[in-house]
């Protein structure tokens, strides 16, 4: 069964086209011209995934993002203008789950798409694992917190997991890339420290009061547990 | 902050006012001394000697009370000249303190001696001129509190008109700086627009200026914005469409594709150059001055830049200490040392990779940067100009490395934002070594 992606875009020719070129690598492609269309659509049922771009009529893409993450997990990937750090940064804590510049290479677009859906399709993701006071349930992607259920998004939970899975040791960067967004970073890219800065506000302090993860500078990143600050 | 003009200003006005009055003090008291002592004169002596009459029969026939009663009746210009002092040098109005004036200014006073009816003594003073307070009295001391009070309502005027003159210049000049630093939505405002004089003027002036820039600004912005977003709208039609031909059937066309998709990247990167490089020259584009140390963007760059590092090559090596303390735009920064970095990168002999080095300036303070090339370096000819949009050395070459002659353009105009400077030169040993010097923050 095919993906279906929903395409919400301003462009209607570009949308055109990409429909055409989506279909031809075996999407199901539904289409949305402005913000607030885009959000009716992304709140229909058998959608996999959303390409959203920012700048739209009617509604932003990151109103649009941001509505959507109050009741859904649905994938998302952005398309910010080409330099537009604000957007991009705003995206990704507004809990996008990768990004692209604009004008796209249409098969990077696919590449990203394809690792987007990856993640948040992926069922046999391991063991499930508990640090501390949490677990961590990769079959269901269930994340609880002193035994409530915490809501990620598919990036934060890869993310969480890749930390997770060596607690106080550190995890390069280009690790947590190729964990969480399923490439390597990019020019002037600061995706993971987005998402782990959101990480960091879900999650709160561990039961110690101390920060869960902490920046290995230059490096990356390391969960830290309660055995290693008192060490 | 005070000002060094207020200082000026302060320090003119009150050494002039309180020259002034030493010199009018030094002449009074100069002429006081050549005035000739006063006679007594005939109105005088007889007034005060029928006055003398009186009190002494006063007291000679019903006692001090009767005296008192007198000298409280007279008027008060006479009254001020006249004292009776009992035996015990008690005066009979109480009015003591003169003698300590007496004593120490030696008035010019008559004296005569009176008694009751009992034969107590008693003292007519008879004074031809009020005694002085402390503030009139002649002589050093005098002159001295004179000065004194002089040089403090001085400062005090002084103080108030330098004020006037000089905050208005402060409040100006930092308006002006705030503007020349890129912050158009600087304004001076009232009050001092309010005013009605030159300053008032000047200020609604700058104001006036400053709104005309702004517009300018954001009209230039939004141009920018739009022509960005036309010039690439095709552009990503165009790249779509051509992968759908190549899904297709295009086997005899492949060569073709492959062509249009390499001629439509340039254009791409050619587009975002020529819009980075306008952004960065007409001061359109953000910029955010913050405190940070670049030694940790340096280190940062090298990470990314050094992921694409070949195998065996040393890459980008960093040689830079911590606490290289600088005010910077952080993101303005690193886009023109990663293109100077990718531009040496390109050029160098792989195995010997570049050399990124920062250290503080000694001469003129902030900081210098280096990256340092092992490539075949630059005929001196073409050291100055290789800043310059579409420069190409050698048409070829850079073709082939995919330039455009515009990064090192563009990493010289994000340099000159932060009034810095950028420099090429030919290392000993062969290669090309750009300097960057950029001051330590905004002076």
């Amino acid at each position: 069964m095919p993906d279906t992606i929903l395409l919400a875009d301003d462009d209607v020719e570009l949308c055109a086209l990409l429909q055409e070129y989506l279909q031809q690598e075996g999407f199901r492609v539904r289409l949305a011209h402005d913000g607030a269309c885009a959000l009716e659509a992304a709140r229909e049922p058998g959608l996999d995934a959303m390409v959203l771009d920012i700048m739209m009529p009617r509604m932003s893409g990151l109103e649009v993002l941001k509505a959507l993450r109050q009741d859904s997990d649905l994938p998302v990937l952005m398309l910010t203008a080409r330099g537009d750090d604000l957007d991009r940064i705003l995206g990704l804590e507004l809990g996008a789950d990768d990004y692209l510049p604009k004008p796209c290479n249409p098969r990077e677009l696919v590449a990203r798409l394809r690792a987007v859906l990856r993640r948040a399709g992926s069922v046999a993701g391991g063991a499930s694992m508990a640090v501390e006071d949490l677990q961590l349930d990769p079959g269901r992607r269930e994340l609880l917190k002193a035994g409530r259920a915490l809501e990620l998004t598919s990036t934060e939970f890869s993310l969480l997991q890749a930390l997770l899975q060596k607690p106080g040791e550190v995890v390069s960067k280009r690790e947590l890339y190729r964990a969480a967004l399923g490439r390597d970073p990019v020019r002037y890219d600061r995706s993971v420290d987005m998402h782990v800065s959101n990480l960091r506000r879900k999650l709160g302090p561990n039961p110690h009061g101390e920060p869960r993860i902490v920046t290995v500078r230059g490096i990356g990143y390391q969960y830290r547990t309660g055995a290693d600050a008192t060490a | 902050m005070t000002s060094r003009l207020f200082w000026k200003l302060f320090l003119a006005l009150w050494l002039s006012i309180v020259g002034f009055a030493v010199i009018s003090a030094v002449t009074n008291a100069y002429l006081a001394q050549q005035s000739v002592p006063e006679e007594p004169g005939e109105r005088f002596n007889r007034d005060f000697g029928v006055l003398t009459e009186k009190l002494g029969a006063a007291l000679h026939t019903q006692g001090p009370e009767a005296a008192r009663k007198i000298l409280r009746n007279l008027p008060r210009q006479v009254r001020e000249h006249v004292y009776l002092l009992d035996d015990q040098g008690q005066e009979l109005l109480g009015r003591d303190f003169i003698l300590k004036r007496l004593d120490r200014h030696r008035s010019q006073h008559h004296s005569r001696e009176l008694r009751d009816g009992s034969g107590r003594a008693y003292r007519l003073v008879l004074l031809r001129r009020p005694p002085p307070g402390p503030l009139l009295a002649p002589g050093f001391r005098g002159i001295v509190h004179r000065l004194l009070v002089a040089a403090l309502v001085a400062a005090l005027v002084s103080y108030l008109l330098a004020r006037q003159l000089s905050a208005p210049l402060e409040r100006l000049g930092e308006a002006s700086r705030r503007l020349a630093s890129g912050d158009l939505s600087t304004r001076i405002g009232a009050p001092l627009t309010r005013r009605k004089d030159e300053f008032g003027r000047l200020a609604g002036d700058i104001d006036e200026m400053a709104a005309r820039l702004e517009e300018m600004q954001t009209a230039n912005r939004r141009l920018l914005r739009d022509v960005s977003h036309e010039l690439r709208s095709p552009l990503a039609r165009l790249r779509v469409a051509l992968e759908i031909a190549r899904n297709r059937d295009s086997t005899a066309v492949r060569g073709e594709l492959n062509r249009i998709e390499l001629e439509s990247e340039r254009l791409e990167v050619l587009v975002d150059e020529v819009l980075d490089l306008l952004r960065e020259t007409s001061g359109t584009g953000p910029f955010k001055r913050e405190r940070f140390d670049l030694q940790e963007l340096l280190s940062d760059l090298q990470n990314v830049v050094n992921y694409e590092a070949p195998e065996g090559s040393p890459g980008l090596i960093l040689q830079a200490e911590q606490g290289l303390f600088i005010e910077a735009d952080r993101e303005l920064l690193w886009r023109a040392l990663e293109n100077l970095i990718r531009n040496a990168l390109l050029h160098t002999d792989a195995r010997a990779g570049v050399v990124l080095s920062a250290r503080p300036e000694p001469e003129r303070g902030g900081v210098e940067i280096r990256v340092a090339d092992r490539g075949p370096g630059l005929a001196a000819q073409h050291l100055e100009k290789i800043f310059e949009p579409f420069y190409r050395v050698q048409e070829a070459r850079d073709r082939a490395t995919g330039g455009h002659g515009l990064g090192l353009a563009i990493a010289a105009a994000a340099v000159r934002r932060h009034q810095g400077e950028i420099t090429a030169r030919n290392r000993d040993g062969g290669g090309l070594e750009l300097v960057v010097w950029l001051p330590a923050g905004t002076g």
